[in-house]
């Protein structure tokens, strides 16, 4: 197991990612996440476009924790949340396939944006990220597509660069802390110590159950309509 | 946007977008013949007209066991034509080994022989020809030709469904797609059909319980959905959306809890598409 940082791991995040994978508690778990997502943004912030809107896109899991700590510190006013429930299979001998089957979107959300920053708190396959970004591109046509992840498994940059045509691939711009090689049963090893899902003490969630942070983005967008 | 001009637009990629036209023949011949392989064998369909750099995708519906789910997505730098080739390729494999029916509807008995001695022609189709004046899907009731279709092209079909529905494609592009000494197989069967999202299957039937619900769901005041193609589509004015398909257990779970909890607002409307 080879673990590479990035330029941008401090020696506090590097203690975070080790405690992302010596967890000893849901909640420990769950504050490192919104921690690294405070960091992720910070490296983030400083290539979104000044003054514009842009697109934060998110799983319902990392919602709460890593994408709740992004939008700690970039700014409210200029963040427009996407959040996708997927539904995701792996097929013997094919690629994962994964589909959208709800979606939350910012009602703020501008025709067009120049930035989407798509959040994942670690990336494998790519297969999430693919399917998310293939959907917003439905939506919106950014100038910059950053893609960041506090951990990525090495060459999955790549691996996704090839499922898009060039025009949209030369877009992508990947932010993490740092990659690994090791992946094995559908886990990347050391990753984020595991199944995401379960170390943050999701598992048994309803398939669409709505996040604390998507009921507030709701919310508030309910009572601007209102 | 004119219908035809929104037609093509739909039809770009099905659900997930992303593709051209050629894609969506391919893929809708390929769900035929899986749907009357599976039909024919009486087997769970299978993945088993993967072809070489596409990838399968998009859902259509679930059973009580598993998810069936099959699109076929193109990869970066494929050349259409290639994948034409290995789709002809498999289909030919497949009817040559399985004996599945390709229909090959004529206008003529002309013109059936004329196809019935084409070199170019799948092998193991079969050549049937109709009157043009008579509606293939009249004939169906003909007990005579019904007979005749059953046991020499589509062996031992488990429903009528199963026939209905490719009868009902034939039938219509019987009339779509006929021009003076055109034939139709399956192929161009399938690329006449206005909705290639559609899974080989008569459109869902809305059961009385989902009549009752939905009568429920049109009170919630900002909650507005509609059922497509067999998917129940939802969006609740405040930036969710979402789909389920009607033959799913969450949506039948969804329908009885809407009949059991009565929703008056979106928040419990809500609540209870979680639960789905």
């Amino acid at each position: 197991m080879t673990r590479t940082y990035s330029q941008h791991s401090t020696p506090q995040i590097r203690e975070l990612l080790g405690r992302l994978v010596d967890h000893s508690s849901v909640s420990s778990y769950r504050n490192a996440m919104r921690e690294l997502g405070g960091h992720l943004a910070s490296v983030v912030e400083t290539m979104l476009p000044a003054r514009k809107p842009f697109a934060v896109v998110t799983t319902p899991e990392d919602a709460d924790y890593l994408t709740h700590g992004m939008l700690q510190v970039l700014p409210r006013e200029r963040s427009r949340l996407v959040c996708y429930w997927t539904e995701r299979q792996r097929l013997e001998g094919h690629a994962d396939v994964a589909t959208v089957i709800q979606s939350f979107v910012d009602p703020a959300m501008p025709s067009a944006l120049e930035a989407v920053v798509i959040v994942k708190s670690v990336i494998a396959t790519g297969c999430i990220v693919r399917t998310h970004l293939e959907q917003f591109l439905t939506e919106a046509k950014p100038k910059r597509i950053v893609i960041a992840a506090p951990v990525m498994r090495r060459g999955a940059d790549r691996t996704l660069r090839a499922e898009f045509e060039k025009n949209i691939s030369d877009r992508f711009e990947f932010v993490s802390f740092a990659t690994d090689d090791h992946y094995e049963a559908g886990i990347l090893k050391p990753g984020v110590g595991g199944q995401v899902e379960s170390l943050l003490g999701l598992k048994g969630k309803p398939e669409r159950f709505a996040p604390a942070l998507i009921a507030e983005w709701r919310s508030a967008g309910e009572r601007v309509e209102a | 946007m004119g219908t035809r001009a929104a037609n093509r637009k739909q039809h770009l990629g099905g659900l997930a977008n992303f593709h051209g036209s050629t894609f969506e023949h391919l893929f809708a011949v390929w769900r035929v013949v899986r749907a009357v392989t599976a039909a024919c064998d009486g087997l769970e369909l299978e993945l088993s007209l993967q072809l070489p750099n596409c990838r399968v995708d998009d859902w259509v519906e679930d059973g009580p066991r598993r998810r069936d789910h099959f699109q076929l997505r193109r990869r970066r730098k494929t050349n259409w034509s290639t994948v034409a080739k290995a789709f002809e390729w498999q289909l030919a494999q497949r009817v040559a080994s399985k004996s599945v029916g390709v229909i090959l509807v004529v206008q003529s008995a002309v013109e059936a022989r004329r196809l019935a001695h084409s070199p170019g022609r799948v092998r193991g189709a079969r050549v049937d020809w109709f009157p043009s004046a008579t509606r293939p899907r009249e004939l169906l009731g003909e007990p005579r030709i019904r007979a005749d279709l059953v046991a020499s092209c589509i062996k031992e079909l488990p429903t009528r469904s199963d026939i209905e529905a490719i009868w009902a494609a034939i039938d219509f592009a019987w009339w779509n797609a006929r021009q003076p000494g055109a034939f139709v197989d399956v192929q161009r069967v399938i690329a006449a059909l206005q909705d290639q999202n559609l899974p080989l299957r008569f459109p869902w039937q809305p059961t009385a319980e989902w009549e009752q619900a939905e009568k429920l769901l049109r009170r919630v005041r900002g909650f507005s959905f509609s059922v497509r193609d067999g998917h129940f589509l939802y969006r609740d004015g405040a930036g969710t959306s979402g789909r389920l398909s009607c033959r799913t257990t969450s949506f039948r779970k969804f329908v009885r809890l809407v009949l059991k909890q009565r929703p008056s607002d979106l928040n419990a409307t809500r609540s209870i598409l979680e639960r789905a």
